[in-house]
């Protein structure tokens, strides 16, 4: 990992809140640990479920289409921001406030549009908005609550779903879960792996 | 039994699970009328709504759920998992998300007393119950095969149904697996290999928890067979607060009030009633059916139902598992079936049983990167997601999936002075004391962690894997498998039911599941709970419909 100047803050904030972390008694530990998840996994924002402007699911779908890499079958992601729009309370007012956040950084890039963008820039974007790992979560959670959420309800919800999808046919496993596969395939190799062998993206 | 058999008889059923409903469906069927109670929503079945929300819309909306605060435990000792993340209130129960495996508890585990030294003898046999497997195995349309399984144990009739196929990843460690003595063999499950009792086959889905074609046995099917004969009625998010006795000690009713009562869309009465019935049969699961008798004092009974002896609550039993999982270089792709199966019951009843438990070993082709982990033992999917900002990172991560194979040792325990359910300091939505369990492991439990770690090491060696791990001692679940605090008995002091589930000293009221399980237990339990429930409903329609009880009290001898 490059040592860079904020690297080396966070690591000092780190070292800072563990030696006080240890300085606490239990009861107090407990609390402190139970405030910075509450920080780093803050709740949806109040707001009625309802139809997703087409304008915001434009957004979404730009969004999906970065994290993924390249083109794919949006239409699972689709149903799924249509379907949590309608029916989970603040999901809609999420992707509203997601939508705002993309277009302003698109714009300052002189952009018109986030969904104009080529795929590398909306991934850099996404990666400097909503950045992954539980650190840069609990910071977000700290700095801007929106941006820990767009992690959590949005990209995280977008990986998931390839993980439990795309990621199969990717890795070979064949298809997913969800899709009548039969009971004869399991009982064989995967389709073009014969016996076996090592996996294309493992290096064990 | 000092009905008459005059009018037509009425039993009121708590809980809408698996053995709940076996009873509803066979008491309807000798011409009983039953009500029966669940303080959970109803739930659509075949699972074709869940499975659209979870599946292929991944918007799970909350109407599957029983109103908070009406499902809680709290938990001390050291059981490191979420008892609240193992109990499911909702029609069907546990049963309409299960695993669904079905194997028969062996016949030396209802004998560990007389056998090894520890836990109690049943006051049934596996002999006596045989035929009750049977008709558990073909209620549920059990798949299975006994012709590669030299541990299972002596049967009358073969499986209802052909079993399904080992994976092609458990051929390829079974052939590994085999020089050294160890043994895969296929698992007996409710699930249907062809059609089977107007359920469809399985055609491997892989999301058995929401089965969208009903190939997955869910108590909703004879639940809603059993409603259409018009003799029974199922109230959802209905809860029972009390077991009301009569003058003579008898049970007469039961306290109910609608669960959402107190919401502004409740929608319904908001009266709590009383509910008469002849007898009274609860069917909650080993935590809330306990709590249920604790919280029905009544006089001679101060400090609960059936609890003269003090042994309501106590006996609690789980099993333990420990979870580990192998790496191989070849890719092995496991996974690809959502049901279950490879495992092996070569360690049911080892030698050495009695300084520790008997070991169920499931080496069921699944991935290592399970959706949802009862305990944090490795890196999880979320572990993965959070640190992923794209699908490629995502691949990365998941990749050796494909080297890894789970292994899983399924433990068996003993009853003992750390293992107990009481009344907590907690309430429920109406203010009633929730179930508290304090669960703590003892000598024997570490005991059976060592032969575990043993065994382990044996598959490691033999499988020639390159890497393997396994959790730590203190790090088990229960596997939802909650035992033995309403435990069976021929004498009232050594428990709280007879053999046949009805509580010593209180005329018309029974319990039924797994909390009868008199001492312990090797493997999944539903088939056995499923077998008790089948012989008590018989017993019970015998006594109801003739008014002669049907077998002599063995706890009166």
């Amino acid at each position: 990992m490059e040592i860079t100047r904020r690297n080396a803050l966070i690591g000092a904030a780190a070292g800072v809140g563990l030696v006080g972390l240890a300085g606490l008694g239990l009861h107090e530990r407990r609390a402190l640990v139970g405030r910075l998840r509450t920080v780093a996994t803050p709740a949806l924002p109040a707001g009625a479920p309802g139809a997703l402007p087409e304008a915001d699911l434009a957004l979404l779908l730009a969004t999906a289409d970065a994290l993924l890499g390249g083109p794919r079958d949006l239409a699972p992601y689709r149903r799924m921001f249509e379907a949590r729009s309608r029916s989970l309370p603040g999901y809609r007012e999420l992707y509203r406030r997601l939508g705002r956040a993309l277009e302003r950084r698109a714009a300052r890039e002189g952009a018109t549009s986030f969904v104009t963008l080529p795929v590398q820039r909306r991934q850099e974007i996404l990666s400097d908005l909503c950045p992954p790992g539980r650190l840069a979560r609990l910071r977000t959670g700290l700095t801007d609550p929106d941006r820990t959420r767009f992690r959590l309800y949005v990209v995280r919800e977008v990986l998931d779903l390839y993980a439990a999808t795309g990621a199969w046919r990717t890795l070979e496993f064949g298809p997913p879960p969800g899709l009548p596969r039969g009971l004869d395939a399991y009982t064989r190799p995967p389709a073009g792996r014969g016996s076996g062998g090592s996996s294309p993206l493992t290096t064990p | 039994m000092s009905t008459p058999a005059t009018a037509t008889p009425t039993v009121a059923i708590v809980g809408s699970g698996i053995v709940g409903t076996a009873i509803a469906h066979a008491l309807a069927a000798r011409g009983v009328e039953v009500d029966v109670f669940e303080k959970g929503p109803a739930y659509p079945y075949p699972h074709r709504e869940p499975f659209r929300e979870r599946v292929t819309l991944r918007t799970p909306r909350p109407l599957y759920r029983a109103p908070a605060g009406l499902c809680a435990v709290s938990t001390g000792g050291d059981y490191p998992a979420s008892l609240r993340a193992e109990i499911d209130c909702v029609e069907g129960g546990m049963a309409s998300r299960w695993e669904a495996l079905c194997p028969r508890q062996p016949p030396a585990d209802f004998r560990t007393r007389s056998l090894y030294g520890f836990g109690a003898d049943w006051p049934v046999s596996y002999e006596e119950l045989e035929p009750w497997f049977d008709r558990a195995e073909r209620l549920l349309g059990v798949a299975g095969t006994d012709a590669d399984n030299p541990f299972a144990p002596p049967r009358s009739r073969p499986y209802p149904q052909p079993p399904f196929a080992l994976a092609w990843d458990d051929r390829w460690l079974a052939e590994r697996l085999a020089p050294a003595g160890l043994l895969i063999h296929t698992t007996p499950q409710a699930r249907n290999r062809a059609p089977y009792d107007g359920r469809r086959a399985c055609v491997n889905y892989g999301t058995c928890a929401v089965c969208p074609i009903g190939a997955r046995y869910s108590p909703q099917h004879h639940l809603e067979r059993a409603v259409a004969t018009g003799r029974v009625r199922v109230h959802t998010d209905t809860a029972v607060r009390r077991v009301v006795l009569d003058h003579s000690g008898r049970a007469r009713a039961l306290v109910v009030r609608p669960a959402r009562s107190g919401e502004p869309d409740a929608g319904r009465s908001q009266r709590e009633r009383e509910h008469p019935a002849d007898h009274v049969i609860v069917a909650a699961g080993a935590l809330e059916s306990p709590r249920l008798l604790l919280l029905s004092t009544a006089p001679g009974h101060p400090d609960g139902l059936g609890n003269r002896s003090g042994h309501v609550g106590r006996n609690l039993i789980f099993h333990h598992l420990w979870l580990g999982r192998l790496r191989f270089h070849q890719a092995l792709y496991p996974g690809r079936f959502g049901g279950w199966t490879g495992q092996s019951d070569q360690f049911l009843d080892p030698e050495g049983r009695g300084r520790h438990g008997g070991v169920k070993v499931e080496l069921s082709s699944r991935q290592a990167y399970a959706t949802w982990e009862p305990v944090k033992v490795w890196e999880t999917p979320g572990d993965v997601l959070a640190a992923s900002a794209t699908a490629d990172d995502v691949d990365r991560a998941l990749a050796p999936a494909a080297h890894w194979r789970p292994i899983t040792f399924h433990a068996e325990t003993r009853p003992g002075p750390g293992k107990r359910l009481e009344l907590g300091e907690g309430r429920d939505r109406f203010g009633d004391p929730i179930a508290h369990v304090h669960y703590e492991l003892d000598d024997f439990d570490r005991e059976t962690y060592r032969f575990c770690r043993g065994l382990f090491e044996r598959y490691r060696d033999a499988a020639g894997a390159e890497d393997a791990l396994l959790a730590d001692e203190g790090t088990y679940y229960s596997g939802f498998h909650h035992m033995g605090t309403c435990r069976m008995s021929e004498r009232e002091a050594d428990g709280v039911t007879d053999a046949l589930g009805r509580v010593h000293g209180v005329p018309g009221l029974s319990v039924a599941g797994g909390a009868l399980f008199a001492g312990s237990s090797t493997v999944n339990p539903t088939l056995t709970m499923v077998a008790l429930a089948l012989r008590q409903a018989d017993a019970l329609a015998h006594e109801l419909v003739s008014g002669v009880p049907h077998a002599p009290d063995r706890s009166s001898r």
